[in-house]
């Protein structure tokens, strides 16, 4: 008696014609053409729906089409920083815009990275982009505490929410307030600050007094906004975006910066942590990478990442009429950050410690 | 927390789901087997398999806030990932349970071994000959099925991933995929990381082992057997010959409920109000709508041709000779986890030898086809398990007549009991394949953006309108086009004796 153990005959139509349409939608994709002049492949560490507008403007503007390969939360354990290092021999890639600058410089250091100091590299402040050009910061986030309006209701001013919270971190316990792991992302970069001012052995003190008095440590910053906006917590460390989502879902969270010890002209600094973008050594379409430098670090680039629901902060001149109030109330603090040199060349130290503290066999 | 902590949590806590599932998962297998009308079974077994097949992405998405109000308690925060496991664990254990036949050995071969019990004066030997038999006997008679569902439930609770991910604070639950995940992000190379698994991986063959010993032979050998022989099988472990049946309904009835509102109510329910402003992204002219299909089409021309070949291997190892059952060797990265396998799998193709191929579409139709491996040969079992031989002999005898009536009928158990089935297992393939975001990140080229890796952004982001409306579009695809094949072949079948007749 015949068995139909496989998908015979009609069954095999039936396959044969998903097969088909799994061709037919693929083929367009397979048998693009592999490079060409009005190319540019970008690896993009910041997020995909904000950079999605900047890159979509530049490819109608330039009619160069972009590939852009995201670094997805999902793919945070590959990090395209560790990828452009393994493909260092064989460049795919011809623009890391990085959401960050401490990871950029780590590229340099490695070697992976080409000078490249075009048309508009003169607007950004000399703070925020290397001196010898192989990459330069535009449009940036800040590191904030995220507070619970409901069981933390502000005081009367910045100044004085600020000593309530620095007041609350001195308390016995922490259980009620969040911070990211710092081996990832801009708490990484907050810890590599530290690391600079007031220094390694005290970042070291104040990790391990934390966690003594029992903080809460999320996988990410968007948990931390969570935890705050749930009300699981009472405030945490994160960043201005993952703020503002919280603030555009309707949860009763407002923020205020993370302000340092180390001072600038009496007032204390503020950690902010720009957008970064780089030419990649060996660029296969170095010319459209060149424009698309100079379009990232324009300042229509910044505007629109400034109206952005991520609300990131202009770093070169700006019309202010053009900018959201949110961004304007952000400017003023972000006049008080901390040059990042320093952390950049503490950063390895720190995830070295970090990977040992957190990743022991 | 260091990764032989997280390993060792991981471990006791696979053990334990694997424990904990197994009765329920029996009770909702008899309850299947012993339904007596058709559509009663398939509502049972749709209802247990049902945790299955939720992606465990969507269920962290779903359950991150609820553990985020759980952080000051990490036994709570434990307790909630041990359910929502279980509940998955159970589903395995019910296919398995499905899929395994009625071994040879009765329990009155077991019955007459005991009765030969060596004397108390016979021979230490003796009596570790005859106590060793009696342990066979049983791993391979009536205990096969349940160390087949254990094993399994193990394991899938072990390589368990996505929820625990978004779900951890404090880092509760503690994993070691979650573990490995963090080593990467900490810059970590490559090569680090694959030793890190080692241990993993060995636990994890351990787990295979009785799996692959145990597993039914291919069906050449194989005999639909009843009902009432497998249930006999079942009954001499659980020691509850009959009755009990309501009770054993109504607990079925419960798990049920329990599990469905954890796996289906509750996230719609919480997610439903965000699809209704999500519907309002379409008429936007941001591109949102325009953009997805374009990544669901490619993701699913994707999932399709990793369901095919996933499914055609599948059936070689399950119906092939002895060198097409060694094939089943290549279920074992599946097996693995996709982590593991598409972190190897990305060493590989960064050698000199592959390099060519890296970035382009075949490291992930690769990754896609081997993650997807065992699933496709738990579906090849499946239908092999349910397939009705006297029905298809009476359909041929049916098709033989001369009455165009009595052809149609044939030709329609025909299709019912083929073409139905396979695309219908090809469907759950592409679903399944669709929602592998691990899988999708790692090994995507450049050019492409599958819908899952945009979906995970924007949870990230938060854009919860946008991120529902893509869920539910993309949840829809591969159900819409294997229903579409469906109708078309069933289109044809009433065409052809439409014009015969």
């Amino acid at each position: 008696m015949p068995v139909p153990n496989s998908p015979t005959s009609s069954a095999r139509w039936a396959l044969l014609v998903l097969g088909i349409m799994a061709a037919a939608v693929a083929i367009p994709w397979l048998v693009r053409p592999a490079a060409h002049d009005n190319q540019l492949v970008v690896y993009c560490a910041h997020d995909a729906i904000f950079a999605d507008e900047v890159i979509r403007r530049f490819e109608q503007q330039t009619n160069i089409q972009v590939d852009v390969r995201y670094d997805e939360e999902a793919n945070k354990s590959l990090g395209l920083t560790n990828l452009l290092i393994a493909e260092k021999d064989q460049p795919r890639c011809d623009v890391f815009w990085n959401n960050q600058t401490l990871g950029t410089i780590r590229l340099k250091e490695h070697g992976v990275l080409a000078r490249y100091a075009g048309t508009e590299h003169d607007r950004i402040p000399s703070a925020f982009k290397d001196p010898e050009g192989y990459w330069a910061g535009f449009a940036a986030r800040m590191r904030v505490y995220i507070i619970n309006n409901d069981t933390l209701p502000a005081a009367a001013d910045e100044a004085a929410d600020l000593q309530m919270i620095e007041g609350l971190l001195q308390a016995d316990s922490l259980h009620n307030v969040a911070i990211a792991m710092p081996l990832f992302g801009t708490t990484l970069s907050h810890y590599s600050v530290l690391a600079a001012n007031p220094g390694l052995d005290q970042l070291k003190q104040w990790h391990a007094s934390l966690h003594k008095r029992g903080i809460r440590e999320a996988r990410g910053n968007g948990a931390v906004k969570d935890l705050v906006a749930e009300g699981a917590c009472d405030f945490g460390f994160t960043d201005t975006d993952d703020a503002f989502v919280a603030i555009r879902q309707g949860k009763p969270v407002r923020m205020i910066p993370v302000r340092l010890d180390a001072t600038i002209d009496g007032v204390r600094n503020t950690i902010v942590l720009p957008n970064s973008v780089a030419l990649i050594n060996g660029a296969r379409h170095e010319q459209n990478a060149r424009r698309f430098i100079d379009f990232l670090l324009s300042e229509e680039t910044e505007q629109i990442l400034a109206n952005s629901a991520s609300h990131q902060i202009p770093l070169g001149t700006t019309d202010p009429a053009k900018l959201p109030e949110e961004v304007r109330r952000l400017q003023v603090w972000a006049k008080d950050g901390i040059p990042l040199h320093a952390a950049a060349l503490q950063n390895q130290a720190v995830l070295d410690w970090l990977s040992s503290e957190y990743l022991q066999q | 927390m260091t990764a032989s902590d997280a390993i060792m949590w991981s471990a006791v806590r696979s053990i334990f789901v694997g424990l904990l599932s197994l009765p329920p998962a029996i009770l909702l297998w008899r309850c299947i087997q012993t339904s007596t009308r058709a559509g009663a079974q398939r509502s049972w077994m749709i209802l247990s398999i049902l945790p299955f097949f939720v992606p465990e992405l969507l269920i962290g998405f779903t359950y991150r806030i609820v553990s985020a109000r759980l952080v000051h308690s990490i036994a709570a925060t434990e307790a909630l990932y041990c359910l929502l496991l279980t509940c998955r664990a159970v589903s395995m254990g019910v296919i398995a349970l499905l899929i395994m036949q009625h071994s040879n050995i009765s329990r009155e071969s077991i019955r007459s071994w005991r009765m030969i019990k060596p004397s108390k004066r016979a021979s230490l030997r003796a009596h570790a000959t005859w106590t060793r038999t009696l342990v066979r006997l049983y791993i391979s008679g009536p205990y096969r099925p349940l160390l087949v569902a254990g094993c399994l439930s193990c394991l899938i609770t072990f390589q368990e991933f996505e929820t625990a991910a978004l779900m951890q604070i404090d880092r509760h639950p503690v994993t070691w995929t979650v573990w490995l995940f963090d080593a990467h992000a900490a810059h970590q190379p490559l090569s680090n990381s694959l030793m890190m698994s080692l241990t993993p991986l060995l636990l994890q063959s351990f787990l295979l082992i009785p799996v692959f010993m145990l597993w039914p032979p291919g069906s050449k050998q194989y005999q639909p057997p009843s009902a009432a022989s497998t249930a006999v099988a079942l009954e001499s472990v659980s020691n509850s010959r009959r009755a009990q049946g309501k009770m054993n309904v109504a607990l079925c009835v419960g798990w049920m409920a329990i599990s469905a509102t954890l796996f289906l109510v509750w996230p719609v329910a919480s997610n439903a109000g965000s699809l209704l402003s999500g519907l309002s992204l379409v008429t936007q002219p941001s591109g949102l709508l325009k953009q997805s299909v374009f990544q669901i089409a490619t993701s699913l021309g994707f999932a399709s041709a990793a369901a095919i070949i996933a499914l055609q291997i599948a059936v070689t190892i399950h119906t092939g000779n002895l060198w097409n059952r060694l094939m089943a060797l290549l279920l074992i990265p599946g097996l693995l986890g996709s982590l593991v396998t598409c972190l190897t799998l990305l060493a590989m193709f960064q050698t000199p030898l592959l390099n060519p191929f890296y970035d382009t579409w075949l490291p992930l139709l690769l990754g896609l086809s081997l993650t997807l491996l065992p699933r496709a040969f738990l579906m090849a079992a499946l239908l092999h398990r349910m397939f009705d031989a006297s029905a298809w002999h009476s359909a041929a005898l049916l098709s033989g007549s001369p009455i165009t009536r009595l052809q149609r009928s044939a030709a329609r158990i025909h299709w019912r009991m083929k073409t139905f089935a396979w695309v219908l297992a090809f469907t759950v393939l592409c679903h399944w394949c669709f929602w592998d975001v691990t899988t999708a990140s790692i090994l995507r080229p450049v050019q492409l953006e599958p819908i899952i890796t945009r979906l995970y952004n924007e949870m990230h982001y938060g854009r919860t309108e946008a991120l529902v409306l893509i869920t539910t579009l993309s949840a829809l695809a591969p159900w819409l086009t294997g229903a579409f094949v469906i109708m078309a072949t069933a289109a044809t079948i009433r065409l052809r004796f439409h014009r015969a007749g």
